[in-house]
């Protein structure tokens, strides 16, 4: 695991519209190496939104999101998408593929060096041990989810965690898992954005941000 | 100097990771498609049917080489159009895009799913089009033409399918868009395909010569160099929103 020397995500007056209907505006935060900052707010008020621009999924109609990673300051969405881990209830891996596959798709395809055996931990991480093998159209939602987990969580060496919903169907186990993601993110000097309305999980955060449906 | 090199390195390495992302996205598509039969059953099962009726219509009388390469490409466009607009409607419909457009650069994704659809619809050909001939009692005056005219369209096709298809899949009407978009993009091609294939069956070229078909063996290669050039240039603005 890599300590990250620099990094700070900068949200600088984000605003976004879908046709007429405002979901964001004027969100502004600075999120620094270590800290964890919980999204709150109603549903529909634009979290996952938030979430999905700061990943660079979608773009912002106003304002601007930039990551100093390392002395260098990045502001183009592509370049962003590669050093964010994503998890979120929308998203799916592919169930024709087993989980190890799908872990080994992904790494593959973002051109990471994977070690034997290192898929079998990633899956272990999240207490996928031994079903790695298994189709993840036969997953239970629980392990779906945990899947989510490892894909967002790489080798633990993502600068930004993005975490939607991130205990979402799972059990006692599941979310210590994500707590532990989460711990460990935070010693390590990530950033983690935790868009949720569970109130355990914002206990992890050490700040957060408020966003409210149309404003 | 030093740097140049540390350049050139950077760019071979950049390469390599572009290369090996584009065959693991070629490599997905494969292994998911062998698993699901979805794209092969509905195409093949196009094929078949059409191959079928065909048959039963003409109830063993010969058609003319002109009908038959008119009937050659009507298959491979609906086949096509059956077939490879799925690739990228099913990663939108599945929530599997969110996870590729994180992951792999757009033109990786468009190559290795250009790839799978160029592989999948020339596997196709390579079945059917004899089969249709035979159906229709056409010989083929030259195969070497024949099949670079085959070859060529399909490739020209599938690139034209694949990026279309990404086009239609960010749309909210999947409906029939994914042919009525492509039809008009495919007409050159389709002319010169079909103009090529009666060539390769005889039209006009009782010798079976070459070079009765080379103009339009031409104009299908630049096609498809055109088709994907743009394809791989144009991609990223539209996987990147």
């Amino acid at each position: 695991m890599t300590a990250t020397p620099e990094l700070c995500l900068t949200l600088e007056n984000i605003g976004k519209s879908f046709g007429t209907r405002r979901v964001l505006s004027g969100v502004s935060r600075t999120v620094r190496r270590g800290e964890c900052c919980a999204v709150v707010g109603a549903n529909g008020s634009g979290k996952s939104t938030l979430l999905k621009i700061v990943a660079g999924l979608i773009r912002p109609t106003r304002g601007s999101v930039t990551l100093t990673v390392g002395g260098a300051t990045i502001t183009d969405a592509g370049e962003r998408r590669g050093l964010v881990g994503y998890c979120a209830p929308d998203l799916s891996l592919y169930p024709e593929l087993t989980g190890a596959e799908n872990l080994r798709f992904f790494a593959d395809v973002r051109g990471e060096t994977v070690r034997d055996g290192e898929i079998e931990a990633r899956l272990s991480t999240v207490g996928l041990s031994g079903r790695g093998g298994d189709a993840v159209a036969s997953y239970s939602s629980g392990m779906k989810q945990r899947l989510r987990l490892a894909f967002a969580w790489r080798a633990g060496d993502v600068p930004v965690l993005l975490l939607d919903e991130p205990s979402l169907a799972l059990d006692a186990g599941g979310v210590a898992v994500v707590e532990a993601m989460i711990a460990q993110q935070m010693t390590r000097g990530g950033i983690t954005l935790l868009a949720t309305n569970d109130s355990r999980e914002v206990a992890w955060a050490d700040q957060r941000i408020s966003v409210e449906i149309g404003k | 100097m030093g740097g140049s090199a540390d350049l050139g390195g950077d760019r071979e390495v950049t390469a390599q990771m572009w290369l090996r992302s584009m065959s693991a996205v070629f490599l997905k598509e494969v292994r998911t498609e062998w698993r699901s039969r979805v794209a092969v059953l509905s195409v093949g099962l196009f094929a078949l049917c059409s191959l079928t009726l065909i048959g039963l219509s003409l109830a063993g009388m010969r058609a003319t080489p002109e009908v038959a390469a008119g009937l050659l490409w009507i298959l491979t466009l609906f086949t096509a159009a059956t077939g490879l607009g799925r690739v990228f409607v099913q990663e939108e419909e599945r929530g599997t895009s969110l996870a590729l457009r994180l992951s792999a650069p757009g033109t990786a994704v468009w190559t290795g799913k250009f790839a799978a659809n160029a592989v999948l619809l020339s596997v196709l050909a390579a079945l059917s089009t004899p089969l249709l001939l035979m159906i229709l009692g056409v010989k083929v005056a030259n195969p070497v033409l024949l099949f670079c005219v085959s070859i060529l369209g399909v490739i020209g096709t599938a690139a034209t399918f694949t990026t279309m298809a990404a086009l239609v899949a960010l749309s909210s009407s999947k409906g029939g868009l994914l042919a009525a978009l492509s039809f008009p993009v495919l007409v050159p091609l389709f002319l010169a395909a079909i103009h090529g294939t009666k060539a390769a069956l005889g039209v006009g070229n009782a010798g079976g010569a070459f070079a009765a078909g080379a103009g339009d063996v031409q104009v299908l290669f630049s096609y498809a160099v055109i088709a994907i050039t743009a394809s791989i240039l144009l991609f990223d603005f539209v996987w990147g929103d």
